[in-house]
C-alpha cells in the first residue's frame, strides 16, 4: 500500500493543481477552518470544516441561466476541474446521497458538471466531534468505497493511501516519486488499529441507534417536535451546514432587460417552504415542519432510497444557534415517550 | 472563489462572518467559528446578508431632481450641485438652517467624517441619527 | 451594554424588559436560552408572550408605558425585604435616601393597580433578581421608546445599583442596540451634544482640541438639534437643507404625514443611500453609497466591540464608499478633507478619542475586534464597565415617578397600539425586503390582536381591517393570537404598503427626544 509523508502532501497537491483547483480544509489566521484553495493557507488535517465541500458542488447561490433581450438563453454549468482534498467519510457519504438526489428523477446539469470534474480525496477520521454519530450509521469514521483516494493518518507524519478509482490511481502515478510503499498486511493492520482506536473516541451519552430505530418505525412522539420547536430559533443554519440537505429555492430577477434565474439554499423549517400558492400550508405549525425535516431524513429516505438522509457529521448541533440539531432530536426522541 | 472576514450589517450583535465571492459577486456567507459573538452561528438574516447587495434596484449613479423628476447625473455634476446649493443656503440664511442625519448603518469612519463635515466645515452641531428610532 | 454578550450564558438571573430578544438579537436570545437550560431564572416583562416566556420563571405583562411603576414596585419590595446590597449602596452610590423615599409608595398593591400585574408576581420577580449574585438586565426599545424613555433607563439603572448588580461579570444594565452600528454612530459623535467618545461640545478644552486638530475655528460650543427637532424646524420653515445619509425617516419616524410635510418644505434634501426608498423619492439630490460588502472600515456592536468591515467586492455601478462622498463634498466646500483610506480616518479618531485611542487599524487587522474603552495600544479592551468605580465616581440614584403615556385609550380610541419588528425583517425593510427568502417568509404587514378583542370587534383572522389613530389610518390584515394581551395591538414597521408610522404618536421624551412608538391610542374598524 502507498504511503505519503506529511511534508510531501503539499508538493503532491500542488502538482495536481497544475491543471485544476485544489481545495482543502484551511486554517486561517483567525483560527477559523474553511474549505478553501490550498494557496490560501495551511491545510488542517485534524478537524473538519464547518461547511463541507457542499459549497463547491452545490453552492449557496448559483446562477442557472440568463435570458438575453433577444430571447437567447445562456446557461453555463461550471466545468472547472477540482481536487477536493481532506473530505471526511461523512461528507463523502453525503456526496453519494446528493448524487442520488440530483440524478434520480432528472439529471441536474449544474450539479453533474461540478461533480464529474471533482476528484475526491478523503481523509479518514481519527478525532470525532462530541456530536458525531457516523459510527452508528456506518458512514464513518472510514470508508470502504465512494472515494477516489482515501488517506489514513496511521502515524504522526505519514498517511497510508487506499485507491478507490482509476482517477485516483492516476493522481498517484503522476507524482510517483513522492510515495513510499508499505507491505499490504502491515498496512491493513495499522489501519485496523487506527479504526479501533477512533471508534473508542465517540461520545456514548446518546443512544442514536435507538433514535434511528424509533424514527424508521415512525414511533417518535409528537411531543418531541413540540419541544424541539420551542428551542429552535429558525436561523436555517442546520440545513446550510448539513452535507445531505439538497433543497433549494429558485428566484428570478431582471436587470437591464436580462432575466437571470438563480437558485439558493433553502431550509424546510421555513413556512414558505411548504406553503402552497393558495395560501394553504399543510405544515402550518412550526413543530410539523420540524417533524417533516427529521422524518424526511430518518424515516422516508431509508424507506424510499435505502439511505439514511443523515451521515452523522454532527454539524447541525455544533453550528446551531441554540445547539440543538440531530443531537437534541435523538436525546428527545429517546426520552419523551 | 475567495473569502473575506467581515461584520454583519444587521442588528447590534455584530456577528463575524466570511463573505464568499466569485468574479466580483457575493455567492454566500459562512459564520466565523472563533468569533466571540457568532461562534459558528448566525440568524436567518445573517445567513442571507449577501443577497441584497446585488439586488437590481441598487442606486447605481447620482441623480438630481429637475422639473420634478430625478434624472441621472455624473458624480462631478451631483457633487458640484450639492456643494453649491449648500453654500447658497448657508450664505442666504445661517449655517444652522442646515441639518445632518448621519447613520447607524455606515462605518465608524464614515460617521466620523460626517460629524467633521457638520462641525468642522459647517460649524454646526445639528447632527443626529436614528439612535432613538 | 455595560457587560458583554458572552456573559449572558453564565448569568444566574436574566431580567428581560422591552426586548423580544430571540427575534431581534438572536445571538443574545440564544445565550439567554442557554443560561435558562443551565438553571438560570429568567424574568420576562412584556405584554406579548415572546419566545423567552417559555423559559421564564415569571412573566410580567405590564400595561404598556408603566415600566417605571413596575420597576419602582420591584425596588420597593427589595428595600422592604432588606434584599438590597447595603455595602454597594454605601460605598459606591449616593442619593439612596431619595430613592427609598420615592419608592416607598410603590407598594406591590399600588403598582398592581397601575400596571395590571398581580402583586405576587412583582414580589417574586424582586426576590429572584435581588437574591442572585449574577443578575443581568437586558432591555431594548420597549424601555426607551416612551415619553419617559430617559426616566425608564434611569429607573433600570437604579434597580441594578440597588442590588449591586454592576461592575462584575454577568451583571449590569444592558441595552441591546438595534442596528449594526448605532453604537458606533453615537461613539463617533453623531449626536447633537458630543464629539467622539462622548466628549461634550459644551466643554471648551474639547472644542479647542478638535479645532486645532481640524485646523478650524468657531466650532459651536452649544448643543445642536436632534432628528425630532430638525424635522419640526423643517416643518416650520426654519431648517432649509438636510443631508441624510443611510436613513429613511419617511418610514422610521413617527407620524409620517408630518415627516413628509417637513421634508417637502426643504429647499435642499440630499439623500445618500443604497436603495431607492420613501425618502429618496423626495430628494433633490440622490447620492449612491455602498453596502457593507463594498467598503472597508469598522462597526461597533452593542457590547462596544469595534470590529472590521472588509471590502469583498468592488462597488456596484458608480456607487462610492460614503466617506469618500463626504470628503469629495468637503473638498468642494473649500475644506481639504483628504484621507487615503479608512485607516487614516481611524488613526485620527484614535488621536482625538481617549476611549478609542488603542483601537488602531493595525490591531484590528487580525482577530475579532476590541471593546472600548481601550486607552492605549497595549490595553486589551474592556469586557465590562464600572469595575470598582463608576466613571463619574459615585453612582447617583435618580428616582423617577411614573407618568402616564402621552395618549391613553379612551372611548373614541379604545385600544393601545404598539410597534416593533419581526424576526424576518430589519428596520424599514430596505435590505431584508429585497432578500428572497426573508420576503417570502413575511411579505405583508399584519396587526396582532387578542382573540377577545377580535371577537368584540367581530373581525376574523386574516381579515383586512382599518387601524386608525388621531394621526392617520392604514388597511391591514389581522393576525389573531393569544400571544398578546386583550386591548393591545401590535404592528411591525417594516412595510411601506401599510406604514404603521402614519399612526404613531410623535410625542417624545423631553430630554432624549425619543418618540413614543410603544404606546398610542387606536381603534379598529371593519372595512366597508
Amino acid at each position: 500500500m502507498k504511503l505519503i509523508r506529511k511534508q510531501n502532501i503539499l508538493p503532491w497537491l500542488q502538482s495536481l493543481g497544475q491543471d485544476r483547483e485544489v481545495w482543502a480544509p484551511i486554517l486561517n489566521g483567525n483560527g477559523d477552518l474553511l474549505f478553501q484553495q490550498i494557496h490560501e493557507g495551511p491545510i488542517c488535517y485534524d478537524l473538519k470544516p464547518m461547511i463541507s465541500c457542499r459549497r463547491i458542488l452545490f453552492p449557496q447561490e448559483e446562477k442557472l441561466f440568463e435570458v438575453q433581450t433577444d430571447g437567447t438563453i445562456i446557461a453555463k454549468p461550471d466545468t472547472t476541474k477540482r481536487v477536493l482534498f481532506g473530505i471526511r467519510s461523512c461528507d463523502a457519504k453525503a456526496i453519494v446521497f446528493t448524487d442520488m438526489f440530483f440524478s434520480k428523477n432528472f439529471q441536474d446539469a449544474y450539479y453533474e458538471s461540478r461533480r464529474k470534474n471533482a476528484l475526491l480525496i478523503t481523509l479518514s477520521c481519527h478525532d470525532p466531534m462530541p456530536t458525531c454519530w457516523c459510527n452508528t450509521l456506518g458512514t464513518g469514521p472510514f470508508l470502504d468505497k465512494d472515494f477516489d483516494l482515501q488517506l489514513y493518518p496511521v502515524q504522526e507524519d505519514a498517511f497510508l493511501i487506499a485507491i478507490g478509482s482509476d482517477a485516483g490511481k492516476s493522481a498517484l502515478e503522476a507524482s510517483a516519486s513522492l510515495f513510499e510503499e508499505m507491505p499490504d498486511l502491515q498496512a491493513k493492520a495499522r489501519i485496523e488499529a487506527l479504526k479501533d482506536a477512533t471508534l473508542l473516541k465517540f461520545a456514548k451519552n446518546i443512544d442514536f441507534a435507538q433514535a434511528l430505530e424509533l424514527a424508521k418505525e415512525r414511533k417518535i412522539s409528537p411531543k418531541v417536535y413540540d419541544k424541539y420547536s420551542e428551542e429552535c430559533l429558525a436561523c436555517g443554519g442546520c440545513a446550510f451546514v448539513c452535507p445531505t440537505c439538497t433543497c433549494f429555492d429558485v428566484r428570478e430577477f431582471t436587470e437591464t432587460g436580462i432575466i437571470t434565474r438563480c437558485r439558493q439554499w433553502e431550509n424546510c423549517f421555513f413556512e414558505g417552504f411548504t406553503k402552497e400558492a393558495s395560501g394553504h400550508n399543510p405544515r402550518r405549525r412550526f413543530a410539523d415542519r420540524i417533524a417533516r425535516r427529521f422524518e424526511h431524513k430518518l424515516t422516508f429516505e431509508p424507506k424510499n432510497n435505502h439511505m439514511v438522509g443523515c451521515t452523522g457529521c454532527g454539524r447541525c448541533t455544533i453550528y446551531c444557534i441554540t445547539k440543538i440539531g440531530m443531537h437534541r432530536f435523538a436525546e428527545l426522541a429517546t426520552t419523551i415517550k | 472563489m475567495s473569502t473575506v472576514l467581515t461584520t454583519c450589517p444587521y442588528c447590534g450583535c455584530g456577528c463575524g462572518f466570511y463573505l464568499h465571492t466569485e468574479h466580483n459577486k457575493l455567492v454566500g456567507v459562512t459564520p466565523s467559528q472563533e468569533h466571540p459573538v457568532s461562534r459558528g452561528t448566525l440568524c436567518v438574516k445573517g445567513w442571507n446578508a449577501h443577497e441584497m447587495v446585488h439586488h437590481p434596484e441598487r442606486l447605481k449613479y447620482p441623480m438630481i431632481r429637475e422639473n420634478g423628476v430625478l434624472r441621472r447625473a455624473s458624480w462631478e455634476e451631483a457633487l458640484d450641485f450639492t456643494a453649491r446649493k449648500l453654500q447658497e443656503i448657508r450664505d442666504k440664511y445661517t449655517t444652522e438652517s442646515i441639518g445632518f442625519f448621519t447613520s447607524a448603518k455606515v462605518t465608524n469612519e464614515e460617521n466620523y467624517v460626517m460629524m467633521k463635515l457638520a462641525r468642522g466645515v459647517f460649524l454646526n452641531s445639528n447632527i443626529d441619527h436614528c439612535a432613538r428610532l | 451594554m455595560t457587560n458583554s454578550i458572552n456573559e449572558f450564558q453564565n448569568a444566574e438571573c436574566i431580567f428581560v424588559i422591552g426586548s423580544n430578544t430571540t427575534e431581534q438579537h438572536p445571538e443574545i436570545g440564544a445565550r439567554i436560552i442557554e443560561a435558562a437550560k443551565k438553571g438560570a431564572k429568567i424574568i420576562v416583562c412584556d405584554a406579548r408572550s415572546i419566545r423567552l416566556v417559555k423559559y421564564a420563571a415569571v412573566h410580567i405583562k405590564q400595561r404598556n408605558g408603566t415600566d417605571i411603576a413596575l420597576l419602582n414596585g420591584i425596588m420597593n419590595v427589595i428595600i422592604q425585604e432588606d434584599l438590597y446590597d447595603k455595602q454597594f449602596v454605601a460605598e459606591r452610590t449616593e442619593n439612596f435616601d431619595a430613592l427609598k423615599t420615592l419608592v416607598a409608595k410603590y407598594t406591590p398593591e399600588y403598582v398592581s393597580k397601575i400596571t395590571g400585574v398581580p402583586a405576587d408576581d412583582i414580589i417574586k420577580a424582586a426576590r429572584i433578581y435581588a437574591t442572585h449574585k449574577k443578575s443581568m438586565i437586558a432591555y431594548a426599545m420597549g424601555i426607551t421608546q416612551h415619553i419617559c424613555g430617559v426616566d425608564n433607563v434611569k429607573t433600570v439603572a437604579n434597580l441594578a445599583m440597588l442590588t449591586g448588580h454592576v461592575g462584575m461579570e454577568s451583571t449590569g444594565v444592558n441595552p441591546l442596540r438595534g442596528q449594526n452600528n448605532v453604537q458606533g454612530a453615537c461613539d463617533m459623535g453623531g449626536l447633537p451634544n458630543v464629539f467622539t467618545g462622548y466628549q461634550k461640545v459644551t466643554d471648551e478644552p474639547v472644542c479647542q482640541k478638535f479645532e486645532k486638530a481640524w485646523g478650524v475655528t468657531g466650532i459651536p460650543r452649544k448643543v445642536g438639534k436632534t432628528v425630532t427637532d430638525m424635522l419640526a424646524m423643517a416643518h416650520k420653515g426654519e431648517l432649509k437643507a438636510l443631508y441624510i445619509m443611510g436613513e429613511n425617516p419617511m418610514m422610521s419616524d413617527p407620524d409620517t404625514k408630518h415627516v413628509e410635510d417637513a421634508l417637502k418644505h426643504l429647499e435642499l434634501l440630499i439623500v445618500q443611500d443604497i436603495f431607492p426608498n420613501e425618502t429618496t423619492a423626495l430628494a433633490h439630490v440622490v447620492l449612491p453609497g455602498c453596502t457593507f460588502a463594498e467598503k472597508d472600515g469598522t462597526f461597533s456592536n452593542t457590547e462596544r466591540r469595534v470590529s472590521r468591515v472588509r471590502k469583498a467586492i468592488e462597488p456596484i455601478g458608480e456607487s462610492r464608499q460614503d466617506w469618500q462622498i463626504i470628503c469629495d463634498l468637503a473638498q468642494r466646500l473649500g475644506y481639504p478633507m483628504k484621507y487615503s483610506s479608512w485607516a487614516d480616518i481611524l488613526r485620527e479618531i484614535n488621536e482625538l478619542t481617549p476611549s478609542y485611542a488603542g483601537i488602531t487599524p493595525e490591531r484590528l487587522e487580525t482577530g475579532f475586534g476590541i471593546q472600548w474603552p481601550c486607552p492605549n495600544k497595549d490595553h486589551p479592551g474592556t469586557p465590562y464597565l464600572h469595575k470598582g468605580k463608576f466613571t463619574k465616581g459615585l453612582g447617583t440614584f435618580v428616582p423617577c415617578e411614573h407618568i402616564e403615556p402621552n395618549e391613553v385609550p379612551d372611548a373614541e380610541y379604545p385600544l393601545t397600539l404598539t410597534t416593533g419588528r419581526v424576526y424576518w425583517h430589519y428596520h424599514t425593510g430596505s435590505m431584508t425586503r429585497r432578500t428572497n427568502l426573508l420576503e417570502r417568509e413575511c411579505n405583508q404587514n399584519f396587526v396582532e390582536i387578542h382573540p377577545d378583542t377580535a371577537k368584540s370587534l367581530n373581525v376574523r383572522n386574516g381579515e383586512t381591517v382599518i387601524v386608525e389613530t388621531r394621526r392617520g389610518s392604514i388597511e391591514i390584515p389581522t393576525k389573531i393570537t393569544d400571544e398578546i394581551v386583550p386591548g393591545l395591538i401590535f404592528v411591525p414597521f417594516h412595510f411601506t404598503e401599510a406604514k404603521v408610522n402614519l399612526l404613531t404618536n410623535p410625542a417624545h421624551d423631553p430630554v432624549g427626544k425619543i418618540p413614543e412608538y410603544k404606546v398610542c391610542a387606536a381603534r379598529i374598524r371593519k372595512k366597508g
